[in-house]
């Protein structure tokens, strides 16, 4: 199932500060996402995911390299692609209702009967179907998070970013939310990136997984994991297939944890 | 809840009253100088029956509304000038510097040869004065909206204008009622300090001509006037509170 590619970054740079000071993030890293897939981007901390993420977006400009979004270089966030926040306490309107957060996603024309109805059904998809009229303050910090999920679904976008949508929930919530955002991927045919710093989750939900070197950061290398599109919590994680990927994964990362000079 | 924080409102006015009636009856302060609420109330009643209060009244908080409203509204567009323009918050900043610390009675003398002795001179006071309390809170509470919500914005293809509408305006409304709050109670004391220096009508002039003639009862009955002008200013502010950011205070989960 070889579609075209949505995403691509084709060797992008970015440094931060100028001379003496100036320090390298992101040094010629490219990779793509097709329609359809589940990819994620995994790599030690302080790689610069969120540079990348800011970048894929439209939202920072790299120095070089460019990223296209359906065929058209990205200068300012595109239209069709939306981003999942990782502090969703940050994130969320707190003057606004669940569903008037979700709503207030629609740009489009469609009258707002529509769009009610249609928040309403992101909602429930996400297991809100009883808290539509609560504010985000009222709910708990899972709940907070799929009310800013089902937002960034309700754009219809062709790319959902996530920017590690699951950092601050507990590992419990956080294993359902994996199944979860699994599910709506899948139920609204939603292309997506994720980007995490947990491995397992990475191996866990994507159909490929790109691992970033640390800083400067370039693509080590990219894993396909060959899951197929149902993931079980017990099965999936116990299979060979997860645990080779995982492996190989795990491995280039802790690679990167060696000291430099000994 | 706000039933026993009401109750206990009324219990503190209550205990003032008994303090106040106290001190007069045990004539601690000469009478004459102190007098006991009976006699302040015939004096007010007076006042009412004459038309003297009434028509003071409406002029001095028709005045301090009005100035209020005017204040709040020039505060949260400078405010919302200095944040989208860096250069002019670093110039406004040495202006506001300068002006603030002006007392409203160090104004009156000079907006009276420039305004009059009309509505004018009253609205050009209380701006002065009072749009310090929104236009400081408002520059810092757009400052401070998270980055995520602005984020959220622009990835929704809006325009910085429609962020500032849409995102950072609500997200910092509350701290903005919390400065026109306190430019509510300084409005007051704007108008009142205005209308005794500048002696023409209003509470403050009212209060003025009758300590003159020492008509003691009519003067402290005028300045439970003011006390009770501030907390029905207060109670309009609160409204404008509860409709304008009631997420706020509901998640607060009290009036503040």
């Amino acid at each position: 199932m070889q579609t075209a590619p949505i995403l691509e970054a084709r060797d992008l740079r970015k440094a931060f500060g100028a001379g003496a000071a100036r320090t390298p993030i992101l040094d010629g890293l490219s990779f793509s996402v097709r329609e359809g897939e589940f990819v994620a981007v995994v790599g030690p901390s302080g790689c610069g995911k969120t540079t990348l993420l800011m970048a894929l977006a439209g939202l920072m400009p790299a120095d070089a390299g460019e990223v296209r979004f359906r065929g058209h270089p990205v200068l300012a966030p595109p239209q069709g692609l939306a981003v999942v926040f990782q502090d969703y306490s940050r994130s969320l309107f707190p003057w606004k209702t669940a569903l008037a957060n979700v709503t207030f996603a629609m740009r489009g024309p469609q009258g707002r009967a529509t769009k009610a109805a249609r928040a309403e059904e992101l909602l429930q998809a996400v297991g809100l179907g009883d808290a539509l009229h609560k504010y985000p303050w009222q709910l708990s910090g899972g709940m907070q998070q799929r009310v800013a999920i089902a937002r960034g679904l309700a754009s219809e976008s062709d790319l959902l970013l996530l920017d590690e949508p699951l950092a601050a929930v507990d590992a419990q919530t956080r294993a359902d939310m994996q199944d979860l955002i699994l599910e709506l991927a899948q139920r609204f045919r939603q292309t997506c990136l994720l980007v995490t710093h947990d491995v397992d989750e990475a191996v866990y939900m994507a159909d490929k997984v790109v691992v970033l070197s640390k800083r400067p950061t370039r693509v080590a290398t990219e894993i396909e994991v060959a899951l197929g599109k149902t993931r079980d919590q017990i099965a999936t994680r116990e299979h060979p297939d997860y645990l080779h990927a995982r492996h190989e994964v795990m491995g280039r990362i802790r690679a990167f944890r060696q000291p430099v000079a000994s | 809840m706000t039933a026993p924080l009401r109750l206990r409102g009324l219990v503190s006015l209550l205990f003032v009253l008994l303090v106040w009636e106290g001190i007069s009856r045990l004539g601690i302060v000469p009478a004459r100088y102190f007098p006991g609420l009976t006699e302040i109330f015939a004096g007010a009643v007076e006042m009412i029956r004459n038309g003297e209060l009434p028509a003071a009244e409406l002029m001095t908080l028709g005045r301090a509304i009005a100035g209020l409203v005017l204040a709040t509204l020039i505060g949260i567009a400078l405010a919302v000038l200095s944040d989208a323009s860096p250069f002019f918050e670093r110039g406004f900043r040495t202006i506001t510097g300068l002006v603030q610390p002006i007392p409203p009675a160090a104004i009156v003398p000079l907006a009276i040869f420039g305004f009059g002795l009309g509505l004018k001179l009253y609205i050009f006071i209380i701006v002065m004065v009072t749009i310090w309390g929104p236009y400081l809170n408002g520059v810092t509470a757009l400052r401070a909206v998270p980055v995520e919500q602005i984020l959220n914005g622009r990835m929704m293809r809006m325009t910085p204008a429609q962020i500032m509408w849409h995102i950072k305006l609500p997200a910092a409304m509350p701290q903005i009622f919390a400065g026109i709050r306190y430019a509510a109670a300084v409005s007051l004391i704007a108008v009142v300090v205005s209308e005794m220096i500048a002696g023409r009508d209003g509470i403050g002039y009212l209060l003025v001509r009758k300590s003159f003639s020492i008509r003691i009862p009519e003067t402290y009955a005028l300045m439970f006037v003011t006390m009770i002008n501030g907390v029905l200013l207060a109670a309009l502010v609160n409204l404008g509170r509860r409709v304008l950011t009631g997420w706020h205070v509901k998640q607060m989960g009290y009036p503040a």
